[in-house]
């Protein structure tokens, strides 16, 4: 939990934060806020309380009220809610270093479409972690010769797919390779002020908040890169931008939400990519020895999948 | 001596109506760069969704007439969070800065309307409430331009029609 979190939220509640030890505050992954429920902590395997006495039991942790929840608004929204409107329409907000806050409420719609959310009750503050070096062991095998294979991240939430695909970008551009990131939610490389703020490498050009498909193709018509990474794809639309990146002989590097290679079969679109060979390899990951545990890394092409790490 | 004092006396009193006169003409100049401010911080809001602080700051750095000091703080103090409420932090900012100004109380009454902008509000709000404040700006500094010129020569005036009087009274 690091500065630029710590400075969006109440006094009071910081000075919780701030009594914890700092080996402590970096094992936190999720902040959840309810109003008139206690505050619970999310780490690895494990849910904890918070008071003025440092972590405690659930029923014993401090109780969020409707103040500390518009005060964290007002702040990461710096005082301008039409500044986040369309990420608040979404029910996320991202903010400096790529941490993302979850809203719920009174959802306002009009002619069928969302127009904002008020009477915000609940917040998750999901917190970014950066894993320098966790692509390591997963990098030679998305290799061929001196080009990277067209690889999807497969993983829950929470396993840690961002997390290596930043990875991923920053060893490429590293290296010698020209990333183009198309970072809608903000989530890859955390940019404040259109300038990341986690390590994305050196030859690395970042979209930020930029739709995925509209991203895509700017970066193919303006940077000319040797690899397009984007986070979390999912429709069809995706799936053309996708295909027009393959068709320029661009490497793509994505993520997706999926238990296994088995669950991303079920969703169709998901199904007719993997059918029509755009990836080459797909990443499994889980949880079971914290974020970023591969399962599996398949070859989609050949057909032949395997754990590997 | 008597002569010279009575010279000091007189140019003291036309300064003093110069003075007035200088005084008015900073004021209309301060009213300009504010409506140009407020102007600028609407188009970004307008554009650029720009979060309030940094469109402060932002349009700070391009006003004229010193008035770029009261941005500069007022965007600081809110990207800093020193507190988290718009409204006090404004009065604080136009408080801390009024010294540099010559700005009226009917001016600073309409600059504080600045500071009841809402968080909450969606961009057309934001807007709307801008543009209010800029027509107050506006309808004050067409008043003041209307009035210039009478209001010079009524200042130059009174100094030196005053300083003639008590020089007249002295003798």
């Amino acid at each position: 939990m690091n500065r630029q979190l710590l400075d969006n939220i109440p006094i009071h509640l910081k000075e919780m934060f701030l009594k914890l030890p700092p080996s402590e505050r970096k094992r936190i992954q999720e902040i959840r806020l309810r109003v008139g429920k206690p505050l619970i902590i999310h780490t690895a395997n494990a849910e904890h309380g918070l008071n003025h006495q440092g972590l405690c039991k659930i029923t014993e942790s401090y109780k969020a009220s409707d103040v500390d929840l518009e005060t964290i608004i007002k702040s990461i929204s710096g005082f301008s809610f039409y500044a986040v409107d369309d990420e608040i329409k979404q029910g996320y907000m991202t903010i400096e270093g790529g941490h993302r806050i979850g809203v719920v409420g009174k959802v306002v719609v009009e002619d069928g479409k969302i127009k904002t959310i008020k009477h915000i009750s609940a917040l998750n503050i999901r917190i970014a972690h950066e894993a320098i070096g966790c692509s390591q062991k997963v990098l030679p095998a998305l290799m061929i010769g001196k080009r990277v294979r067209h690889t999807l991240i497969v993983s829950p939430p929470k396993c840690g797919k961002t997390t290596l695909l930043r990875d991923l970008i920053r060893q490429l551009s590293n290296d010698s390779f020209t990333v183009g990131v198309v970072d809608e939610r903000s989530e890859i490389a955390g940019c404040y002020k259109g300038i990341p703020q986690n390590d994305v490498g050196i030859r690395t050009d970042v979209l930020d908040g930029c739709t995925k498909v509209e991203g895509m193709r700017m970066l193919l018509r303006a940077m000319a890169p040797d690899i397009i990474a984007v986070d979390e794809i999912s429709s069809e639309k995706d799936m053309i931008a996708v295909e027009e990146v393959l068709g320029a002989g661009v490497t793509i590097l994505c993520t997706t939400h999926g238990l296994d290679y088995k669950d991303c079969l079920k969703k169709p679109i998901l199904k007719r990519m993997i059918d029509n060979r755009l990836f080459e390899k797909i990443v499994v990951l889980s949880n079971k020895q914290g974020p970023c545990t591969v399962e599996e890394i398949i070859d989609v092409r050949n057909g032949r999948g395997g754990v590997v790490l | 001596m008597k002569m010279i004092g009575l010279m000091m006396i007189f140019a003291g009193c036309a300064s003093c109506g110069c003075l007035l006169v200088t005084q008015y003409k900073k004021r209309l100049a301060e009213i300009f760069a504010l409506i140009d401010a407020f102007e600028q911080i609407k188009g970004d809001i307008d554009y650029r969704l720009t979060p309030l602080p940094e469109a402060c700051i932002h349009v700070s750095k391009g006003c004229k007439a010193d008035i770029g000091h009261l941005f500069q703080n007022f965007g600081e103090m809110l990207e800093n969070k020193t507190s988290m409420d718009i409204e006090s932090s404004w009065q604080q900012v136009l408080r801390r800065e009024k010294y540099r100004y010559h700005l009226t109380k009917s001016d600073y009454d309409i600059l504080e309307t600045f500071g009841e902008m809402r968080s909450y509000n969606d961009k057309l709000m934001q807007k709307k409430e801008l543009e209010w404040l800029i027509d107050k700006l506006r309808s004050v500094s067409e008043e003041l331009q209307k009035e210039e010129e009478k209001t010079q020569k009524l200042y130059t005036g009174i100094g030196i029609l005053g300083g003639a009087c008590i020089c007249i009274l002295l003798i």
